[in-house]
């Protein structure tokens, strides 16, 4: 890993390359990463990436290169080598140029050092007696145990230079027991030693144990309680194909055409906020082209809001960017919601079960996908890691998993209990940050099928 | 852009660093891989580039098996220190993975492996001059006609890569091997007037085909000839009436079909999913291994193979990233489970040769086990025989939704478009058609599979395995086929 501050090798490489029109974006990160499975730590690294994009404009006429190599020659040639290549690139129209200074809109918590600087022995040493709780209960533990820490930093030829780091720790545990069932527990936190480990093994053992012998349910509408890891499935989900400003622009979004009409029901308020996650020292509250980031209503109240914007898409509807530059798996620059927040409620979580008279727990989906009408926000998946009957308010034992297939605005719209608190749970698409959500209750969730029928 | 290391650099360095490893008493096994790949990806909405992206990214990783514990680290530094620190890193997480763990990783030492695997009869697809990407992908998204009745926007994509990597080990293994890759797609997006949307995709959804190979196999697929029909499916989808729910013959053209045996056979023919290892994100596996060589997955028509020996599949190789030779395995023979796709890990839990499937998408991630070409042979006929045999059947054609259990026993799939066939014609369009079904089950009512002159090796260049995520580029080898009475509907 290179040693000197990022920012200070972004801004050199612009200097000296002498292109009058260019951005430079940086990350740079070291994850320790514990993935264990049946109580051995299988595949453990010290994971550390680079990744630097240099983009350069020429009248409009704007092309990209990416290196893992951080070093003021290095940038200084991939500047170079994407000046070369906009002459073969027409001109995009309504390119507002790049970044210029602007304040950050919120302060980022320092990393936790403990976090920052774990070793392998740390991770290890935490995993042991999760490892033996389980086996004390007859189970074997799968998951992983995360420290991350992450650096990353913008300079644009017009006068932006933002830069911040964060740490996260991160785990996911499943209890396994040996005729196939599973529960499920995670957390993330700023502070390693805040995650307790003990704490989330027993909770994962226990759902574990709860979920033997599970019986078939037939499909049909039933009341469900979903717990935040379900939540935020669903609304990572929404965001992917329904509140960036390109889904808009195809009409393929949720939000699409749509502004200030009903979408979904008034107790639903989805926000993304990376200043507040930045506060709280899990993410940073700028984008990838340094534009900092503001915090965004997406559905206020089940009312459409606007989607948010990159500075393309932001200039093509005659807005200012929302500082939601990003990339998704497929590196492609677009704008998306990714610090998202869906507000909480009055309740009780407790309370949200006892109000079933019958119906199901659901604690986790398994491979939701919003492809089939994003407009209504269509999903299908099936439930995993434990899924209960709950009678007269108690759960009575595990079903088998089911699949649903539900409109998301339409089965938001039936939550009539939503939990006084929301959770930080991992987001699968990045190393950093998370989704918080609350639990939900919501009447006559549409499911399908039977997930595991033979 | 700069040279990159060369190889025989990266060869040192890799020795250095092993020959470190070597003197500790603790070392079972480690091995060095250097993996530099250039990439260049482009993305034309509507009328303009939206973007033009060229990457590079090199470096080495070092597995280290150590006191029974793997560890991993890895460096995109090109300096003997940085590469030697990487080895030590490693060592110190394989020592405290040993410590934490209930049971020591059990290894098998294999055959050192030497040579050298290269595409071959490619043309460099980066070095293809850019503005003639670029005139490709504009002439389809112009014949696409954005913004011209209600098609709303369309997009193309291109994306090309070129890949060297070496790999060295303590066994004596040293293999050296390079890539060309290519792939292209577009898609159109109509709304109508209610605000209804729909995708049509070409060659397939999930941006396009891709395939081991120069700019030749995009130029293949003739983008702005096809963009008009594409165009017109894609308004007169604004029109069609959903399918009705019910049980229907289905025909599944080649591109869906790629995808089902994807997530139906390739994903649960993983042994590490099997065998518990992948259950804390994609989950396990309804194959077991008692079920090898007796457990009826489909119908006799059905032979499935993971052939990394393909040519120009994107699961095509020397040897993979522990040095196992590329070979063709059966997975399904006549419809009978037969095998695994394997690490050399897991293959000796259950005492059979790896079948060479580890694999990782950069130098700074841990090989997993992944699919390399998971292909259905072909059966006889066309696809016009297939389509006059099925009569009253549906076709369903080019991914739109995907989603299966976590055993890889459930799914339900939706499809772009379909159509009703009668008279071995497709008379009825219908829009986001879905059909559901359990694998065992879709796979015993195969009662057709059309011939060789329809077997088509389609290439998925993002399957999303492993935490944290990894992307491989794996091929799908197939022809249209037919299933009898298979749940349908609409989404």
């Amino acid at each position: 890993m290179a040693d000197a501050p990022l920012l200070e090798v972004l801004r050199r490489a612009i200097e000296r390359s002498g292109e009058p029109e260019v951005e430079l974006y940086a990350r740079r990160s070291r994850r320790g990463f514990a993935r264990f499975a049946s109580n051995v730590l299988g595949q453990h690294g010290e994971l550390d990436d680079v990744e630097v994009t240099a983009r350069v404009a020429r009248g409009g006429r704007i092309a990209a290169v990416a290196t893992n190599r951080a070093t003021v020659d290095d940038l200084t040639d991939a500047i170079r080598d994407a000046a070369s290549l906009c002459p073969y690139v027409p001109p995009c129209e309504g390119f507002p140029g790049f970044a210029g200074a602007a304040p950050l809109s919120a302060e980022t918590a320092p990393p936790a050092p403990a976090t920052r600087d774990a070793t392998p022995k740390d991770r290890a040493d935490r995993l042991a007696p999760a490892f033996a709780r389980a086996a004390e209960a007859g189970l074997v533990l799968s998951g992983t145990l995360t420290t991350t820490w992450l650096e990353s930093a913008v300079a644009t030829s017009a006068g932006q230079e933002v830069s911040g780091e964060v740490a996260l720790a991160g785990a996911r545990l499943f209890a396994l027991s040996p005729d196939g069932q599973s529960g499920f527990a995670g957390a993330t936190r700023r502070e390693l030693d805040a995650l307790d480990l003990g704490g989330l093994a027993a909770h994962a053992v226990d759902r574990c144990l709860r979920a033997k012998d599970p019986r078939p349910l037939a499909p049909g509408r039933y009341d469900v309680v979903l717990e935040p890891a379900a939540v935020a499935e669903l609304l990572e989900w929404m965001s992917m194909t329904g509140f960036g400003a390109a889904e808009a622009e195809q009409g393929t979004s949720l939000l699409a055409g749509r502004e200030g009409e009903r979408v979904t029901g008034a107790r639903i308020t989805i926000v993304d906020d990376a200043p507040g996650m930045a506060k709280a020292g899990l993410g940073l509250p700028f984008d990838r082209e340094g534009t900092p980031s503001e915090k965004v209503v997406l559905i206020d109240r089940g009312i459409a809001g606007r989607p948010v914007t990159d500075r393309l898409t932001a200039a093509r509807a005659g807005a200012r960017s929302t500082g939601h530059a990003s990339v998704g798996l497929d590196d492609e620059l677009r704008p998306a919601a990714k610090a998202l927040r869906l507000e909480p409620g009055a309740d009780d979580p407790a309370a949200l079960v006892r109000g079933l008279d019958a119906g199901l727990l659901v604690s986790r989906f398994h491979y939701v996908n919003g492809m089939l009408d994003p407009r209504r926000a269509l999903m299908t998946g099936t439930t995993r890691d434990g899924t209960y009957w709950v009678e007269r308010g108690e759960p009575m034992h595990a079903v088998k998993n089911l699949r649903f297939t539900d409109s998301i605005l339409e089965a938001f719209a039936r939550a009539d209990g939503i939990a006084d608190r929301v959770e930080p749970v991992p987001t699968w698409w990045s190393e950093w940050g998370a989704t918080f959500v609350p639990a939900l209750r919501i009447r006559g969730f549409r499911f399908t099928g039977a997930a595991e029928a033979s | 852009m700069r040279d990159g290391l060369p190889i025989e650099a990266a060869r040192r360095l890799a020795l250095e660093a092993l020959s470190g490893l070597r003197r500790e008493a603790d070392l079972i096994y480690a091995d060095v891989r250097f993996v530099d790949e250039e990439r260049e990806r482009i993305r034309v909405r509507n009328h303009e580039v939206e973007g033009v992206t060229r990457g590079r990214s090199a470096g080495f990783g070092v597995r280290v098996l150590a006191a029974g514990g793997w560890g991993f680290a890895c460096t995109e530094g090109f300096g003997v220190d940085a590469v030697v620190d990487a080895a030590r890193r490693a060592l110190a997480v394989a020592r405290a993975s040993a410590a934490a763990s209930t049971r020591a990783v059990r290894w098998v030492e294999g055959p050192a492996h030497t040579g050298v695997y290269r595409t071959e009869g490619a043309e460099d697809p980066i070095a293809v001059p850019l503005d003639q990407k670029l005139a490709d992908l504009l002439a389809a998204t112009a014949a696409l006609g954005p913004g011209r009745g209600a098609i709303r926007s369309a997009e193309a994509k291109g994306d090309f890569a070129r890949r060297r990597q070496l790999l060295v080990s303590t066994e004596g293994t040293d293999v050296e091997q390079s890539f060309f890759y290519a792939g292209a797609g577009f898609a159109a997006y109509a709304v109508g007037d209610d605000g209804v949307a729909q995708r049509r995709s070409y060659p397939t959804s999930i941006d396009g085909d891709h395939g081991q190979g120069g700019y030749e196999r995009v130029s293949a697929m003739r983008l702005a000839e096809e963009a008009p029909r594409i165009r017109e499916e894609a308004i007169e989808l604004l029109r069609a009436p959903l399918l009705p729910e019910g049980r229907r013959d289905v025909v599944l053209a080649s591109d869906q079909l790629a995808l089902q045996i994807h997530e139906s056979c390739g994903h649960p023919a993983e042994l590490d999913r099997a065998l518990g290892t992948e259950i804390s994100l994609a989950g396990g596996s309804f194959l077991e291994p008692s079920m090898m060589g007796s457990f009826r997955y489909g119908s006799p028509l059905v032979s499935l193979v993971a052939d990394a020996t393909s040519p120009g599949g994107l699961g095509t190789f020397g040897y993979d990233d522990e040095g196992v030779p590329a070979k063709r395995v059966d997975i399904v023979r006549d419809g009978v489970f037969q095998g695994w796709l394997s690490s050399r890990e897991t293959a000796a839990e259950l005492g059979i040769e790896p079948s060479g499937a580890m694999r990782a998408d950069t130098y700074a991630r841990i090989p997993l086990i992944r699919m390399v070409n998971v292909s259905l042979e072909p059966g006889s006929g066309s696809l016009d025989d297939l389509l006059a045999d099925s009569d009253g059947a549906v076709l369903f054609e080019t991914n739109k939704s995907w989603s299966i259990d976590d055993l890889r026993l459930h799914f339900q799939f939706g499809c772009e478009i379909a159509w009703e066939v009668r008279g071995g014609r497709r008379v009825q369009m219908y829009r986001d058609p879905v059909y559901a079904g359990t694998t065992p089950k879709l796979w015993g009512k195969c009662d057709a599979i059309a011939g060789p002159e329809e077997w088509r090796l389609w290439g998925i260049g993002t399957c999303g395995k492993g935490e944290p995520m990894q992307l491989m580029r794996v091929g799908h080898g197939c022809a249209p086929a037919r299933f009898r009475d298979v749940e349908v509907g609409h989404g």
